[in-house]
């Protein structure tokens, strides 16, 4: 009698290979399999063994293809109290909009539609910091707990089905859509502006201000101390 | 030759340790704070080397030897305090870092060169990051020390032009930028402003009623088009 679950994790980011790596040796399962590239993904695609009870995808940036997705259970974990901030860009999104408390959430890939999968669980992601390691790890932190209950839990747990017309959806931002003409500097507010330097800090396209003449300066690293009383 | 070595700051320290190497030197001490110049009887040295020391030589101390110090700008300009600071501010990318010998002015408010002397210089790049500057005048002051060691005593003392423009010493509010301030600047002036107050010193911040957002790191790109 079979009494492990046997699980592919797909990750590429450092973020997600941490989080592998402290709950792949998770009692009630056997890690079968890690996918560190889309290249290794690609190549392996069509040869999943027929024992995997699960493929986990953590923070992947590449659209499954329903021939995986219909033969395996196929998870994701999204950082955003789904179905809010479904689509691309989550942590910047609501960063941005002034967000400071979100959810991790783990959902099935659907076929059809991005991140409108159901929903299995959800736990707290706090969204400070003054930079984005800050929020991964956050991140990291929230999603190692969240699947350790996940796994500890699986198979006698059901997920439940998300209503997207709940939600709200957003598009992956580009990198031009870091740029703040310092013009129009007078119209935001100081909050608002640490927001988009601090979710725009490395790996991402920092922040910048340009200038008339069209010269850029680029915001690498911010600390703020609040004046207000928490 | 005997010298007497003022130095606390790590990267002083790395000069010490570079320059105490300079095979003229038979004898030396290095004190890294005034406690323990006091002690040192100054009679028994040829010269006082200063890397990066704060406070002021009195004159119990210059009229019984010689003492030489670096400064990272053309003098008499900048002479007041801060001259990183406001040489980056000012928008001065090319500067001299030159080694001036130290005398006592009690009426005098600039900072260590009360006369005008200077005998060694070297050019110095003012562009790029802190870290980037720091790096490079931790290295001219090894090769002034070293050029001034190796001269001495047919040392070449030559007087710099005085000047009547005072900038005098920045203080901690100058750190702060306001919005309104901000939109009266390029990005330029942001960026010569910001990097100036890069680590090790405190950083320029930008300030309203919610709180100040300290500016730690920029980077700044010209416009190719």
């Amino acid at each position: 009698m079979k009494t492990k679950t046997n699980v592919i994790f797909c990750g590429y980011r450092e973020w997600a290979l941490k989080i592998i790596e402290q709950v792949s040796d998770h009692s009630n399962i056997n890690s079968i399999g890690v996918i560190k590239t889309i290249d290794e993904y690609r190549e392996k695609e069509s040869n999943f063994s027929e024992d995997t009870d699960i493929i986990l995808f953590l923070g992947w940036s590449w659209i499954i293809p329903p021939k995986v997705t219909s033969k395996f259970l196929c998870l994701g974990v999204h950082p955003s109290d789904l179905p809010q901030y479904r689509g691309g860009s989550p942590i910047q999104n609501q960063i941005i909009n002034g967000l400071t408390e979100s959810k991790v959430t783990l959902m099935t890939l659907s076929e059809n539609k991005l991140d409108a999968g159901d929903i299995w669980l959800k736990n707290k992601l706090s969204l400070k910091g003054d930079n984005i390691d800050k929020i991964f790890n956050h991140i990291i932190e929230s999603s190692v707990s969240l699947l350790n209950y996940f796994f500890s839990q699986f198979p006698n747990i059901e997920p439940i089905k998300q209503d997207i017309s709940k939600g709200t959806y957003f598009k992956r931002r580009q990198p031009k859509d870091s740029c703040i003409f310092l013009d129009d500097f007078k119209k935001i507010s100081l909050v608002e502006f640490y927001n988009q330097v601090r979710c725009l800090t490395y790996p991402y396209p920092n922040l910048y201000l340009e200038d008339k003449a069209g010269n850029k300066l680029y915001i690498k690293e911010v600390e703020f101390i609040s004046s207000q009383k928490e | 030759m005997k010298i007497v070595f003022l130095a606390y700051r790590d990267w002083a320290l790395d000069v010490y340790k570079s320059v105490k190497k300079n095979p003229k030197i038979t004898g030396l001490v290095l004190c890294t704070h005034s406690k323990q110049l006091r002690d040192v009887d100054l009679t028994a040295y040829d010269l006082i080397i200063s890397i990066g020391w704060s406070d002021e030589l009195g004159e119990d101390v210059t009229s019984q030897i010689e003492a030489i110090g670096v400064h990272c700008a053309e003098l008499d300009r900048y002479s007041y305090g801060t001259p990183i600071q406001l040489q980056i501010i000012d928008g001065i990318t090319r500067t001299k870092h030159r080694i001036f010998s130290f005398t006592h002015d009690p009426d005098s408010k600039r900072a260590h060169t009360h006369n005008r002397l200077y005998s060694h210089e070297v050019d110095l790049d003012l562009s790029g990051n802190m870290t980037d500057i720091l790096y490079q005048m931790k290295a001219t002051s090894i090769v002034l020390f070293n050029r001034y060691i190796d001269d001495f005593p047919n040392i070449n003392w030559q007087e710099w032009p005085e000047e009547k423009v005072v900038r005098h010493k920045r203080v901690p509010i100058d750190s702060c930028l306001t919005k309104d301030i901000i939109l009266k600047m390029n990005t330029k002036e942001l960026y010569n402003f910001f990097r100036s107050l890069e680590e090790p010193y405190p950083n320029g911040y930008i300030k309203d009623e919610y709180g100040k957002l300290y500016i730690k790191k920029v980077e700044y790109r010209v416009n190719e088009d």
